[in-house]
């Protein structure tokens, strides 16, 4: 049983004893009350004077009777005496307690009819009493044994009531005994009990003490400053730790404002407020917000950043604060320069990654130059000795490209500048094409490419099919570089009907080192030197391959026994899709473009552009046939079927134009052949003849790489021909019909105002709200062309993405748009 | 000193100076109505013994008390009326430490000054409204309001409760 539980029930019982005992004690004073009302006076001298008045009758009677007449009235005297005794003892209080013994009742009623009889005689003449006397006197002898029998009777009845009474005294005096007994018990009972809540409670006191030791020490030996305050940010009470920590002593600190203390000058006045806030409010800045830094001023004046928590207690009934703080000055000094050094470290990573991207695009244009001047060079050296010369330059220089693509293309891929596509393709054809595109090398080397069967689950996926195709190919090309005369394979699964896709390229070459086994995806590994000649590279390819797979959400890996041969797999993700139908507009631009080893057909007279474009489409995996003029190009598309053809617009003899129109009136395989403009220049009037001549899509130079890949993924959505229309006149038509000419004039205007603020020098009013209104309007005019600009600022907006060259964009559109709308809008 | 203390008297009872008389002097001067209480004591410094003799008409003009009260001696309520014990005592003078009562069969009782008080004992010359015989207890019986307190149903009290009362002496 508890404590608590227990105590309450014995208080409990005590109050029910003491009860007992009070209402015992009442009863016992009732009787005692009684007992003090003497129900009879005394009970003796009453009945013996009663026998005693009697004979004094008998001897008034014996007088008279000798005397005569002159005692007569002494005698009447003592009969009424006598009557008045014997009247006492029938009509008084004896009467009950005597009649209850039915001999008695019998001699009172025999002395009620003798005291009758008597009185007429008494009463009557002197004579007649005279007279009487004798019979008076017979009367009284009679009734004198009546009683004396009465009065021992009435002696023993009353002694019996003594005794009683006695007992009853006794009993009474027994039950006080008892009571007296019982309330002694209760009253130790209540002295163990309350010597038990005393002890209970030295223990709990006791526990507080000690509990509250603890407490204090804690606090005291706390390394954070613990600062208690009142309503009023008044110190209350405070450990060493603030002492030391703001440099004021105890008593320094106690009873003063704790903001006015540790607020340094410049603080002071928002301190304050904040304060204020909390004692009108009841809200505080600082109240429950977890650790906040703050700036504090020591004692010296010395500021520090200080973490300051502050709760909210409730101490007898009156609001506290409780702050805990932490000087964290060297933690904060610590971060920084931590920080620093970090930035420090990504500043140099990226100025080494910028300068690599710098260096190597930079080399890539001399080097251009060198390759077509070397290409020239062919054409007129014809000693065989310097054609050597001449191949080696040549070699060199392709080699140096393509480790400097290497390089660019690394770079890239860390800068996570090209986005992963998810689009949808058929990874079997892609396979196959694969293959087929790398037998010629592969047969070069002696070596046999197969492709095994491809299960039927691995056909439509969604997934990045450049990055794809580009490690595929990685892997291929070097199965095909470290083996001869043996045999490569490609295998291709799916893993447990899951996304997961396994690649495994196998070849029967040199194989690898287990040792190198985990250095070959490292940059710029090259594991035999002597080899290099042979099967040069910058050691970067699969590098980027190990990069692209990851940036795919894939892995990739190796096994190998020197010798024999090695295995390259790779797991990417690549969920199955549905294939594209028809009705697809995308789906019909690669059905007219085929996204993979396409055949490519370059006319450009420009070397250096030339081998620029080509490099690039025979990285990705394309065939590509050059022609450095019009007329050779034109031959070349007659020849055979391309799926693809550059065209540069200016060159010597027949320009691109003229070679577009040739090759699109030949009955010629390629006659069909998209043909994209390659141009510095694209006036409105010449991307008109371009259309005319019956180009598709114009590249304008100098063009990116994502540029040439939206291309070559027949995305000819950014690289139009036309323009696209500005204005759509019929919303113009039938905004003029609906508000007149003059207010849709005067909306136009107001519209101006909205642009200009929203295209302002002010970056805080170019929000993707703002865009997205004034795009709104741009719509209701017909404003198409600036529509859209608008809308792309919105989502750069959304992304914080640059806006200058949108922003740019949509004021070159309005400057052309505006006048051309006002010039509609006013005719008729 | 005589005469001072029956003039006193008489102011108080409103009665003839003739009513004193000296133990001694058996007959009364003028026929007068049968007395019923002797009073007897030394009234203040006179050494002599002063006695006044009172009948019935004079109780009845002095100061009256009336209450009911059962008897321990009789069936029922019973309606007294008489003079106050202490108020006769302060009319007539005399002074002493305590009271004899005595009774027509010369029963008597004590009774200390101190234990008589302004309500009780009085002197009954009536019960029920009725004059009392020497059967029913009379002429004068020393009654208590026995039922108004227990103080009043001791064994003294009802043993001071003489009845037949027939004279008081006040003595030192």
């Amino acid at each position: 049983m508890r404590p608590r539980l227990r105590n309450f029930l014995v208080l409990i019982a005590l109050i029910v004893i003491v009860f007992q005992i009070g209402a015992r004690v009442l009863d016992v004073t009732d009787r005692l009350e009684q007992r003090a009302s003497a129900p009879v006076d005394s009970v003796q001298w009453t009945l013996s004077q009663t026998e005693v008045e009697f004979f004094k009758y008998q001897i008034a009677l014996e007088q008279a009777q000798r005397t005569g007449t002159t005692d007569l009235s002494a005698l009447r005297q003592r009969f009424n005496i006598l009557y008045s005794r014997i009247s006492s003892l029938l009509e008084g209080r004896f009467y009950s307690v005597l009649v209850e013994r039915s001999d008695q009742a019998q001699h009172l009623e025999q002395l009620r009819n003798f005291l009758n009889n008597t009185v007429p005689l008494i009463d009557g003449s002197d004579a007649e009493l005279l007279h009487n006397i004798d019979r008076m006197r017979s009367d009284a002898q009679s009734i004198n044994l009546q009683l004396r029998n009465l009065v021992l009777g009435a002696m023993s009845s009353f002694a019996e009531m003594s005794d009683q009474q006695r007992n009853d005294v006794t009993v009474v005096l027994w039950e006080l005994v008892v009571m007296t007994a019982c309330l002694i018990i209760a009253l130790i009972l209540l002295i163990w009990v309350l010597s038990r809540v005393v002890t209970t409670t030295r223990k709990i006191s006791r526990e507080n003490a000690e509990g509250r030791a603890r407490l204090e020490a804690m606090i005291q030996t706390s390394q954070d400053a613990i600062l208690v305050m009142d309503e009023l940010g008044r110190v209350i009470e405070s450990n060493e730790a603030a002492s030391d920590i703001l440099g004021y002593d105890q008593t320094e600190l106690h009873d003063h404002n704790l903001a006015d203390l540790i607020t340094p000058e410049h603080l002071q006045a928002s301190h304050h407020e904040g304060l204020q806030d909390v004692l009108e409010i009841g809200e505080a800045q600082l109240v429950g917000r977890g650790l906040v830094q703050v700036e504090a001023r020591h004692k010296s004046g010395r500021v520090f950043t200080a973490e300051l928590s502050v709760s909210q207690a409730n101490s007898d009934g009156k609001r506290v604060f409780v702050s805990f703080m932490r000087d964290i000055s060297d933690r904060i000094e610590a971060e920084n320069t931590l920080r620093q050094a970090r930035d420090d470290a990504q500043a140099g990573e990226r100025a080494k990654a910028d300068l690599l991207a710098v260096m190597s695009h930079e080399i890539r244009t001399p080097l251009n130059g060198i390759m077509g001047a070397a290409n020239l060079l062919r054409d007129k050296i014809k000693e065989t000795e310097n054609t050597r010369y001449l191949e080696v330059i040549e070699n060199s220089g392709q080699l140096l490209m393509h480790h400097v693509n290497d390089v660019l293309e690394l770079s890239r891929l860390d800068s996570n500048r090209a986005p992963v596509q998810a689009i949808s393709f058929d990874l079997a054809t892609l396979l196959r094409d694969l293959v087929e595109l790398q037998n010629p090398n592969a047969e070069a080397s002696g070596n046999h490419l197969h492709l095994s069967t491809i299960p039927e689950d691995i056909a439509w996926v969604t997934g990045d099919e450049k990055r794809l195709q580009r490690v595929l190919l990685n892997l291929i090309g070097n199965g095909i570089k470290f083996t001869q005369s043996g045999d490569i394979q490609l295998d291709v699964e799916r893993h447990n009907n899951s996304d997961m896709v396994e690649f495994r390229v196998s070849d029967t070459g040199v194989g690898i080192a287990s040792e190198n086994l985990e250095k070959i995806f490292d940059d710029f590994v090259t594991l035999d030197p002597s080899y290099g000649r042979k099967s040069s590279g910058t050691g970067l390819g699969l590098s980027i391959a190990k990069r692209l797979v990851h940036s795919l959400g894939g892995e990739i890996g190796v096994e190998s026994e020197p010798g024999e041969g090695s295995l390259f797999w790779m797991r990417v993700p690549l969920p199955k899709s549905k294939a594209s139908l028809p009705g697809d507009v995308y789906a019909r631009a690669t059905a007219q473009l085929p996204t993979h080893a396409m055949n490519i057909l370059v006319v450009e007279d420009n070397d250096i552009n030339r081998l620029v474009i080509c490099e690039n489409l025979q990285r990705s995996g394309h065939t590509v046939t050059e022609a450095s003029d019009g007329e050779s190009g034109v031959q070349q598309a007659a020849h055979q079927k391309f799926d693809l053809i550059f065209m540069d617009i200016s060159m010597p003899g027949m320009d691109g134009i003229a070679a577009t129109r040739a090759i699109r009136k030949g009955a010629t395989p390629s006659c069909d052949t998209t043909i994209v403009a390659l141009t510095a220049q694209a006036q409105p009037e010449d991307r008109k003849r371009m259309k005319d001549a019956g180009m598709d899509a114009l590249l304008t130079k100098p063009f990116s790489t994502d540029q040439l890949e939206a291309i070559l993924r027949g995305d000819l959505q950014d690289s139009p021909l036309t323009l696209p229309s500005t204005i759509d006149h019929h919303i113009l038509d039938d905004i003029k019909a609906t508000l007149g000419a003059d207010h849709a004039l005067a909306l136009l205007e107001e519209f101006e105002d909205e642009l200009a603020s929203c295209l302002g020098a002010n970056t805080n009013m170019q929000t993707a709200d703002s865009f997205h209104r004034v795009a709104g309007s741009a719509a209701v005019f017909g404003l198409v062309g600036l529509h859209g600009i608008l809308q792309k600022l919105e989502s750069a907006a959304k992304e914080n993405a640059s806006r200058d060259r949108l922003i740019g964009d949509a004021r070159t559109c309005w400057t052309q748009t505006q006048p051309e709308a006002i010039a509609y809008l006013k005719t008729d | 000193m005589n005469g001072l203390f029956a003039g006193l008297l008489a102011i108080g009872l409103g009665l003839g100076v003739t009513a004193w008389a000296d133990t001694d002097s058996s007959t009364p001067s003028t026929p007068s109505p049968e007395t019923i209480l002797t009073v007897s004591g030394m009234v203040d410094g006179n050494d002599a013994i002063d006695v006044l003799k009172l009948d019935r008409a004079m109780l009845m003009k002095m100061k009256q008390t009336e209450f009911g009260t059962t008897t321990i001696w009789t069936n029922g309520v019973q309606k007294f009326r008489g003079v106050p014990l202490l108020h006769l005592l302060n009319e007539t003078m005399v002074n002493g430490e305590r009271i004899v009562a005595y009774a027509i069969n010369d029963y008597s009782i004590e009774i200390p000054l101190t234990d008589i008080s302004e309500e009780a004992p009085i002197i009954a010359y009536e019960r029920n409204g009725k004059p009392m015989s020497v059967r029913d207890k009379g002429p004068l019986w020393i009654v208590y309001p026995y039922d108004s307190s227990p103080k009043y149903r001791t064994e003294t009290i009802y043993t001071r409760s003489i009845w037949q009362l027939d004279r008081i002496e006040v003595v030192n």
